[in-house]
This record gives C-alpha cells, structure tokens and sequence, in this order.
C-alpha cells in the first residue's frame, strides 16, 4: 500500500464521487476522466484500510478548484458540500499545508523534463507543488494526467 | 509600527544577505508564495540566489522574519463567503478566476483578514492593488 496525492483534475474527480455517495466518508470510487481502474483499485483499498495510508491533495489544489470553481466543478458540488469537506475531511484523507517545511522537497523536483519525444518541457511550479507533496511523503505516487508530471515519475523510477 | 509585505525582488535581497535585522518602523512579513516562486526562480537559475544559497538564507532568516503559509484551516476560513449565521453562502467573491495568475489567489486566501490574523486588515488592501 501507499499513500496518493492528486492534483486538481483527480481531486475534482474524488471530491464528485465522494458527495455523491450516500456517505462521503465511505464512497466507492470508480474509474472517471482522471481517475484509472489501476488509480480506483488503490483509492478504495485505502478507504477501507485502517487509516495507515492516506489520500492526500495540497492546499494549492483546492485553491486552484476554487479559481477555476465552473470550468472544473461546472456545477457538481456545491460549495458548502467543498467547506464541510474541507472542515471534516475523512480519515482517510489529508489537506497538506503549503508552508516552509515543503520547500526542500521543491527543490528536488526537477525545473524541466525530457519528454518521449526529445522535447525538453518545463516544471511549472504549481505542478511541482503537487510532484514536491508526493514527494515529502515516505511513500506516495501523484496521481495526474499531466503529460510532463508524468514523464517525471516514469523517469523517477527507471 | 505597521505590518509590510515583502516582494520576491525584497525577499531575494534578504535572503542574500549575511545578516537580517527586522527594522524598528516597520514589521516585515513575507507569504509562502513569494518563497515558493524565489525557490522557482532559483532553481531554475533565474534568480541570483542558486538553489544552495536560497536555503541557506531561508535557514538563517526564518526566526525573525515571518512566513504566511496556508494550511486547512486558513483555507477554509478565507475560501468562502459566510452569512451571519457563519453557513457557507458561496466562494469569496474575491478569490480571483481563471483570469488572475494562480499566485495572486494563493496571496488573497493567506492574507484574507480574519479573527485570527496578526496583521493589519489595510494589508490585504494592499495585496488586492499588487
């Protein structure tokens, strides 16, 4: 088991899927746009654990929720459901901070990454808050379909 | 005495230098933003600060200058606008959109003046023109 940080596209998709469960505590996920049959299995396996692995999200990814509230939510949730969330997560799940204690992992991350391609593309650095959140973390992969986020990761490993 | 917001071209300059001093007429304070987008500019050799030398000032400045960060709790304090009853009546008009760049939303979520915040409410004034 591990722990998975999402960024915004996957944190829109489990925040959808918790407030349509009948009890967002305990939702059954399944796959959606940025959420994979591999992502869903590890997801509930985590919401039926013991509470030792978590799913985590930044702050930074909920702030970008709220700054892009239509494009992204377009009207799925509310945003009283997103301030009870917010007030009462689940156990199983972790609003990580964006203070000074995450900026050692920043700097790990790479400024730039070699895509398939040959292409050298940059790392934003909103994309390498969520990649550095993953990375403060003893053990946890980011879950996002960002082509350059995981390029990074698939390079991480080799 | 009142509270000033540093900017990244500030926060660089301190961090830069061998010794650090909060000045007698003003408090200085800085947000995790301008840190985070210095550490960018850093390590991306951007900034005249490399990545060693941004974390050695950060180390040598961090007890006497204070860092804004943004937690949950501050973030579900300022994301939303509250009637009387403290019920949630919809986002904070003004977190910004699409339109602004992220960066300005993160400094308007930490600064949002609340009941509990040390800093002058004029502070967020000041941010809202940046």
């Amino acid at each position: 088991m591990i722990d998975l940080v999402l960024d915004v596209g996957s944190l829109a998709d489990v925040l959808r899927q918790c407030f349509r469960s009948d009890d967002y505590t305990r939702p059954t996920f399944c796959s959606s746009r940025f959420l994979s049959e591999e992502t869903v299995r590890l997801l509930n396996r985590i919401v039926l654990a013991d509470g030792r692995y978590v799913v985590a999200a930044s702050v930074v990814a909920f702030a970008e929720l709220a700054r892009k509230w239509d494009q992204i939510v377009a009207g799925d949730f509310a945003p009283y459901r997103l301030a009870a969330f917010l007030q009462a997560p689940p156990e199983w799940f972790s609003v990580e901070p964006l203070d000074e204690t995450l900026l050692p992992a920043f700097g790990l991350v790479s400024s730039s990454v070699r895509m398939s391609d040959g292409t050298i593309e940059p790392i934003e650095w909103l994309d390498a808050i969520h990649y550095a959140t993953a990375c403060s973390r003893d053990q946890a992969i980011l879950i996002t379909s960002d082509a350059r986020l995981l390029q990074l990761m698939q390079l991480a490993i080799r | 005495m009142r509270t000033r917001l540093l900017s990244i071209a500030e926060v660089e300059e301190i961090l830069g230098c061998t010794e650090f001093q909060q000045p007698s007429e003003d408090l200085l304070l800085c947000t995790i933003v301008e840190l985070v987008l210095l550490a960018d500019l850093a390590k991306k050799g951007r900034s005249r600060l490399d990545w060693h030398d941004f974390l050695r000032g950060l180390e040598k400045v961090k007890s006497c200058l204070p860092i804004a960060s943004l937690d949950v709790a501050c973030l579900t304090e300022s994301m939303f606008e509250r009637s009387d009853d403290y019920s949630v009546a919809g986002l904070w008009s003004q977190l910004g959109g699409p339109e602004l760049s992220p960066d300005v939303t993160l400094r308007r979520l930490i600064l949002r003046p609340s009941a509990t915040s040390w800093w002058e409410p004029e502070l967020f004034g000041e941010v809202m023109a940046w």
